[in-house]
């Protein structure tokens, strides 16, 4: 069961996947989200924004211009929605696996949501 | 909204093609404004400069890049070929500058054409990309400055002189140009084997196929120029089918209107037209090919000859290969996805080119000489050719150079197949006039049924 999303493609999607979001708010929320750790560059988060958009994964769902500034937003399609699901699957069964295999071997089991190694 | 001046944010738009900034531009410099602000800055930092000319170049490298290098990398190879045909004692001042085109600038082109094509379909990043297209230019120059000096360390061989200056300079250039080549070849076969699914072992085995691959590629383009072009006209080709041209075709601009499918035609009449047509066409490429291999034992003329009955069966394939092609013609025009114009022209441009190979096969002695009939094939063939590729280019019609390119590299398409690969190839084309018509028989059933759900979701 592998992962296919890649980290920025599964942190964009997870910001999207509570409502649509304008593009500098998912770079916020990405942040936010990983706690810094899949923080990234504007023109790299435009890149993913493009590939995810390519991909049928999100759609462009308006603009506005608030303050001078264009601000484009993005909504998750259904197919992002699935792919987050199977990503999110895949995770835990890396998750799983990997915590079974510390424990036979003695070493304390990792809990979900406890700092960075939580996330795999 | 502060006072951040965004001059400095905008710049690095200029790394981005001018269809990219219309449609993007703005929202990106407003997020790079939001970010700076969080962050207080007043500029951009130097990794934000560096991913934004990274992103901006990878932009540029798309299905319409690919289309452009191709044809141009067709067009050098062609100029090389007329100059090594017609200007033989040019000396080195007509010769080196061939050597160079021909051994350099042509695959070069060809390599960056692949690069955008793979680019196109998402196979390759932005970085990837980048770096790959620098490689094969650079290695470009290098194999093009090799040919040259191979020449020169050749003539100072024959006239029992040392080698010296670009001479001793040959293994060299080539040796850096195959490497470079290497590097660029292992980017662009490592992401395709990762999506394969071999995981860690993608870069290792990209590795290797680039080792093999690099050299192979290199005698290549020295012993067969030829293939250069061969490789580019299938890039161009793929560059320009309407799937490959939708992976990157920008967005339209919000409010301008969508465009107006044409609906498609469910006439009976020309689902029977084009199947009669495709009939008598499947019959003739069968009596054609069996002329062609077996005929010099029943053909009155042939007698015996082997020859002869080739001559009369292509004669025969390239007649039936005028209904054929009527045949995909209606089918086309029926699904209506181009004008009528865009079908008919290529359509009427290719039968007028087999019924000059008819012509030719007809009345000439097949002695080798060049007549009219056999290069207006080969020119005939060529317009099709460009026709197609050029009316299916991803141009944005919003500015005036459109037309511009389209011509120039119609133009350049139908030159280089008349010069390069149309004196040969357009006689074996009408050995497929039965597999086209099969592939007719075939069509008219799946557009019919295509054609209503797609528009259907449109609607």
């Amino acid at each position: 069961m592998a992962t296919t999303l890649g980290p920025t493609g599964f942190w964009i999607l997870t910001a999207l996947a509570g409502g649509r979001r304008h593009g500098y708010d998912i770079l916020r929320e990405v942040d936010a989200a990983s706690s810094g750790r899949a923080a990234m560059k504007v023109t790299t988060l435009y890149a993913a924004l493009e590939r995810l958009e390519r991909d049928g994964l999100i759609r462009a769902d308006g603009e506005e211009v608030v303050g001078g500034r264009a601000r484009r937003y993005f909504a998750i399609q259904d197919a992002g929605g699935a792919a987050l699901e199977a990503e999110v699957a895949a995770l835990e069964h890396q998750a799983r696996v990997a915590r079974e295999r510390l424990r036979a071997a003695g070493r304390p089991a990792v809990q979900p949501g406890f700092g960075r190694t939580a996330i795999a | 909204m502060s006072g951040l001046d965004d001059r400095p944010f905008r710049r690095l738009l200029a790394w981005y093609p001018r269809s990219w900034r219309r449609d993007h531009g703005d929202v990106l410099v407003a997020m790079m404004l939001d970010d700076a602000e969080r962050t207080g800055r007043s500029g951009p930092s130097g990794a934000e400069r560096r991913a934004a000319i990274i992103h901006g170049l990878g932009a540029r490298l798309g299905a319409t890049a690919a289309i452009i290098a191709a044809s141009l990398a067709v067009l050098a190879t062609a100029v090389g070929q007329v100059g090594l045909l017609f200007f033989t004692g040019g000396g080195p001042a007509i010769h080196e500058p061939v050597l160079f085109v021909m051994t350099g600038v042509a695959p070069a082109l060809t390599g960056v054409a692949l690069v955008a094509l793979l680019r196109a379909v998402a196979l390759l990043g932005d970085g990837a990309a980048v770096t790959a297209t620098v490689c094969l230019a650079v290695a470009g120059v290098c194999s093009g400055f090799g040919g040259i000096a191979w020449s020169q360390g050749f003539d100072a061989a024959d006239a029992g002189l040392p080698q010296t200056g670009l001479a001793a300079m040959t293994l060299p250039l080539a040796g850096a140009g195959v490497l470079l080549t290497m590097v660029a070849f292992a980017l662009l076969v490592a992401p395709a084997l990762r999506r394969a699914g071999l995981g860690p072992a993608a870069r290792v085995l990209a590795i290797v196929v680039a080792i093999i691959a690099a050299p192979v590629t290199g005698a290549l383009v020295f012993l067969s120029p030829g293939t250069t072009a061969v490789v580019a006209i299938v890039v161009l080709v793929v560059a320009a089918l309407p799937r490959v041209r939708g992976v990157r075709r920008a967005a339209p601009a919000v409010g301008a209107p969508a465009p107006t499918p044409r609906a498609p035609r469910s006439s009976a009449g020309g689902a029977a037209l084009s199947r009669a047509l495709a009939g008598i066409a499947l019959a003739g490429g069968a009596v054609g090919l069996a002329w062609a291999f077996a005929g010099a034992d029943w053909s009155p003329t042939a007698r015996g000859d082997d020859t002869v009955a080739m001559r009369e069966g292509v004669v025969i394939l390239a007649v039936s290969m005028i209904p054929a092609l009527i045949a995909l013609g209606v089918v086309l025009d029926r699904s209506r996805r181009r004008a009528g114009r865009d079908v008919w022209i290529p359509v009427a441009a290719a039968a007028a080119g087999f019924a000059a190979t008819a012509t030719d096969y007809l009345v000439s002695d097949g002695n080798g000489s060049l007549t009219i009939a056999w290069v207006g094939a080969a020119a005939a063939i060529g317009l099709a050719l460009a026709w197609w590729v050029v009316v299916r280019m991803p141009l944005s019609t919003g500015h005036g150079s459109a037309t511009g390119i389209r011509i120039g590299v119609g133009l350049g398409i139908m030159l280089a197949y008349t010069l390069v690969l149309g004196l040969t190839l357009t006689p074996m084309l009408a050995f497929a006039a039965p597999v086209l018509a099969l592939v007719v028989l075939v069509l008219p059933w799946r557009r019919s049924a295509r054609v209503p759900s797609a528009l259907s979701q449109a609607a």
